[in-house]
């Protein structure tokens, strides 16, 4: 076995990308060695999966150093399964983004691969480490790459959604640098584990739970913080869009899971009321908001808010669940459908972005109004389309069915008016994807591009790859429910411990 | 302590005496024609001189020298060595700029060296009289510098401010010093402290401390006393201003240091909130009056006047705790000053003024390395991770959580997110918008290296802190 496995996941993507960083000669040998790494670490991920022993409850994998003895900061890395499936969706993604870049054709592409391959390194990092202030500080380096990606690479508005997108999260996340800290004068210990044993009164635990929350919540994004996502997914070049909506979104809300509710159940069930409504709000509001977009970006984007809604809905709803059934498994399903939720939407809205980033590249222009009768002109593209449009409405045998009828399901148990207001989604997300699909793909052709510019083989093999996937994510689910049950099951008690 | 005679105190001595017989040897070749050129080489040799004699002589205890007027310690010690290290970079940077605008002369070197050596008699002093030697010798030194550049009206205009302002903090410390020396019948910073440990505090007492510190907190250019500041910034040679930024303000951290550690007034809640309040105040100012600059220098500037309200945060919470915050956050705070200023006058030295903000537009495209060395930089500045400058935030932060003092910790960290916006604000001028100057990047290796080094030392000490954290916490206790 390897040791030391996940440090090797965080540092190889980021020694290599500060090297490509610097070397800009030979562009074949840079898209190889881009790949190359990207396939090593997703590599080593699988390697990560294999060797998970499913039903242990500790972390796995750890690796603890001293790393700053006088501030107890520690070197403290592992993994349970919430935090290996998010690994492995991360390198995932990022292959298929270092994939798809090949067909690009931009200027300093060597500092774009970089940026990529720094950005992966420090998601591993955000994703594998047990130290409060180490998860914090590979949380916030992680802007420094994105931000450079949107600003460097962006559309005409690159600079104001970049800026606003580094200050935006910036301000959430030194809340929850404060929180970190106050939590470190009380215990003095930044270890996960002592924070699991943590108590503190009503009050701190609210305060605490207020600080972390807004943190996260600017990351999910929730609303009304979620006003920078719009901006930043509009501009951003594709690959950083799909980046941005399958990886980043879910750190906000693996930091909600792994940092929030454990650590302050209390704040966050006497609060938990508020947290509802605004998830509610997400999933209603804001799905109606997307019907309204006239550029596909920004629809994706207020559709991935809508999805987080879901998922934000899931995690707040455990405490009602257990002042009412006091049953850990319907905690565990609840949260559940949170993870499986976060899992697939990374899957699905990944490919919308890539399909809307295909169809700008063609046609320059990503405005709904000026698209029409794809279908005409490249059939084998507008399949996929339709069928990642079906996906993102939650359509039986995809992944997002599963992961929102167990949050809805969930959602009856605690109280009937949550379940009804978020079933709405069944119809408003079916509204505005099906509704995308018939405006871009029917119709008269309004743009007539005389050339054959149907999906390139690499281009089919992306968005079969990402289909296959959402297919099997959506008939067997079995897996992934196994594979985090026992996690899921070990912070539930902990939570309820708490309670 | 070890008391030294005279004639060991000045082999303790040397490196002071070394700086000062090659000032005076540089300001006179400076006026030999066929040896002018010469004046640069000599004072880098003069620097390494005194900076390796200063480590053959390193005291093992503390030393007392000329009648205990002097101190010697690791502290001392530590500060001289980051003041030599700035030194020799911003020495180095500096001499093309120089050259270019016919500034390198003897006289300005010799100055500069005068002006390191008040500054390193203020660490080292522990004698009031020494100290404010040392005060005037920097001071004297520093308005003659920041007039050199004749053709520069802003040059005058700086020297006039920070002359007339400075005399007058000056004049306000030694009014202080001498209401000390009054009550307390002593010159010697340490029998002051332990006179003020055994006796009651009288109002008056505490009056000389509060004017003595006003003194630090003009130097400091802590809000509401950093007027001077953004105007001495623009209007100096950079290679002047880049000394301003940094060496003073260590000294002046040594001076606060050595008379407030350990001392009964700490506890004085009068006394202490100052500090409090001047730092709250300063972080706001700064940051807010930073957003609306149009100049680089001014910029900087302010946000200097920010990272001094932090600086003086730390000191406030070293009345339960240590030095060892304050310490760092100074170092830290130079360093990344000191890199700004000298990657400022090396792309000033090409013959392209770096004059206002929106100069740096399109830099990467030509100065590609460069950037990059100024947004690490930058980022160090802003407290961001990955640079040392979280650490230096990290611990205010904490010290002032562990004081219960969560609000004032929120308040001026928020603060530092509205100050982010000006440092990204350069960075995307930097990378993000298209190039309107054709710089030519025909950069020196050697200088590239050299300023490289700063940054370098951002990076690995965020990633292997515990030595440095180890040393300053172990000599500051």
């Amino acid at each position: 076995m390897i040791s030391n496995i996940l440090s090797l996941l965080i540092w190889v993507p980021i020694l290599s990308g500060i090297i490509l960083y610097f070397y800009n000669r030979n562009e074949k040998i840079l898209n190889i060695y881009n790949v190359l790494i990207n396939f090593f670490v997703l590599a080593l991920s699988i390697y990560l999966l294999i060797n998970f022993k499913q039903d242990v409850e500790a972390f796995q994998f750890i690796e603890k150093y001293n790393w700053i003895n006088t501030l107890n900061i520690q070197y403290f890395l592992g993994v349970d399964g919430i935090s290996t499936l998010l690994i492995i969706l991360n390198t995932i993604i990022f292959f298929i983004v270092s994939i798809y870049n090949l067909n690009l054709k931009i200027d300093k592409r060597n500092q774009y691969y970089a940026s990529f391959l720094i950005a992966n390194g420090l998601t591993i990092g955000v994703f594998s480490s047990l130290d409060a202030i180490l998860f914090y500080i590979f949380f916030e380096a992680l802007l420094i790459p994105m931000f450079l990606i949107i600003g460097i690479w962006g559309g005409a508005n690159r600079i104001y959604a970049s800026i606003k997108f580094f200050i935006y999260t910036f301000f959430g996340s030194v809340l929850l640098l404060i929180s970190f800290l106050y939590i470190n004068s009380k215990i003095s210990s930044f270890d996960i584990n002592y924070l699991y044993d943590a108590n503190f009164t009503l009050v701190e635990q609210e305060w605490l739970f207020i600080a972390m929350a807004i943190a996260f919540a600017i990351k999910i994004p929730m609303f009304p913080f979620h006003t920078w996502l719009p901006d930043a997914h509009v501009q951003a070049p594709t690959s950083g869009s799909v980046v941005l909506a399958a990886i980043l979104l879910k750190v906000g809300a693996y930091g909600f899971i792994r940092y929030v509710l454990p650590v302050v159940p209390i704040g966050a069930m006497s609060l938990d009321i508020y947290f509802i409504i605004l998830s509610l709000i997400a999933i209603a509001y804001v799905g109606l908001i997307a019907i309204t977009q006239n550029d596909m970006k920004k629809l994706i984007a207020y559709s991935s808010i809508s999805h987080m809604g879901f998922v934000t809905l899931g995690f707040f709803i455990i405490f009602q669940l257990f002042e009412k059934t006091s049953n850990v498994d319907d905690l565990i399903i609840s949260l559940s459908g949170s993870l499986y939720q976060i899992i697939s939407h990374g899957f699905v809205s990944a490919s919308l972005f890539i399909c809307v980033g295909s169809i700008y590249d063609r046609y320059k222009t990503k405005k709904i109004s000026d698209l029409s009768g794809l279908l005409n002109q490249m059939p084998v593209y507008s399949w996929f389309f339709l069928f990642f449009a079906l996906a993102n409405c939650g359509l039986p045998g995809t992944s997002s069915f599963v992961g929102e009828l167990l949050i809805i399901i969930s959602s009856f148990k605690a109280n009937f008016i949550y379940a009804f207001i978020s079933s709405s989604t069944l119809i408003i997300s079916a509204f505005y994807s099906l509704w995308l699909v018939k405006r871009v793909i029917y119709g008269e052709i309004k743009i007539d591009l005389d050339k054959n510019i149907d999906a390139n083989n690499l281009e089919k093999l992306i968005l079969f790859t990402l289909a296959l996937i959402i297919i099997i994510l959506g008939i067997y689910p079995d897996f992934i429910m196994n594979f985090m049950n026992t996690s899921l099951r070990h912070i539930s008690e902990t939570i309820i411990f708490k309670l | 302590m070890i008391i030294q005679n005279t004639i060991t105190s000045l082999f303790h001595f040397m490196p002071e005496i070394i700086l000062s017989i090659s000032s005076m040897v540089i300001l006179l070749i400076g006026t030999l024609e066929f040896l002018k050129k010469y004046v640069f080489q000599l004072t880098i040799l003069s620097i390494l001189l005194a900076s390796s004699f200063s480590y053959m002589v390193y005291p093992e205890t503390a030393l007392s020298l000329f009648n205990a007027s002097i101190v010697k310690n690791d502290i001392t010690e530590f500060f001289k060595y980051i003041c030599y290290f700035i030194f020799l970079i911003q020495v180095l940077i500096s001499r093309k700029y120089l050259n270019i605008r016919k500034l390198d002369s003897g006289e300005f070197y010799s100055l500069l060296i005068f002006a390191l050596i008040g500054c390193l008699i203020i660490i080292s002093a522990d004698n009031l009289i020494v100290l404010f030697l040392g005060i005037e010798l920097s001071s004297l030194s520093l308005y003659s510098l920041i007039a050199l550049d004749k053709s520069n009206s802003l040059s005058s205009e700086a020297a006039i401010k920070y002359f007339v302002l400075s005399i007058i903090a000056s004049a306000i410390m030694l009014f202080g010093f001498s209401y000390l020396y009054g009550l307390t019948n002593s010159l010697s910073i340490s029998e002051i402290i332990v006179f003020s440990n055994t006796n009651e505090i009288s109002n008056l007492y505490l009056f000389s401390y509060i004017l003595i510190f006003i003194g630090v907190a003009f130097k400091f250019a802590v809000a509401p006393f950093h007027m001077w500041l953004p105007d001495v910034y623009e209007g100096s040679p950079l290679p002047v201003t880049n000394f301003i930024s940094s060496i003073p303000k260590i000294a002046f951290f040594v001076l606060a240091y050595k008379f407030l550690d350990g001392n009964n007034i700490m506890q004085i809640d009068n006394f202490h909130n100052i500090f409090l309040f001047l730092g709250i105040f300063s972080v706001i100012v700064g940051n807010l009056y930073a957003l609306a600059q149009k100049k680089i220098m001014r910029l900087i500037a302010y946000s200097g006047v920010a990272n001094s309200g932090f600086i003086f945060l730390a000191l406030y919470a070293a009345i339960e705790y240590n030095f060892s915050v304050s310490a760092f956050y100074v170092a830290s705070y130079s360093f990344a000053t000191v890199s700004l200023i000298s990657l400022v006058t090396y792309i000033s030295s090409k013959k392209y003024n770096l004059v206002y903000i929106k100069d740096f537009k399109g830099l990467s495209a030509s100065l590609g390395f460069i950037s990059v060395l100024f947004m690490v930089t930058l980022l160090s500045t802003a407290g961001i991770p990955l640079t040392v400058g979280f650490y230096a935030k990290y611990l205010v932060i904490d010290s002032l959580i562990s004081k219960d003092l969560i609000l004032v910790a929120t308040l001026v960290i928020l603060m530092t997110v509205v100050g982010l916006y000006y440092y990204l604000r350069i960075i995307w001028f930097m990378f993000f918008e298209p190039g309107i100057n054709s710089l030519v990047n025909r950069g020196d290796k050697l200088s590239v290296l050299i300023l490289s080094f700063i940054p370098a030392i951002i990076i690995m000490v965020f990633l292997f802190p515990e030595p440095i954290f180890k040393y300053i916490f172990n000599i500051l206790t």
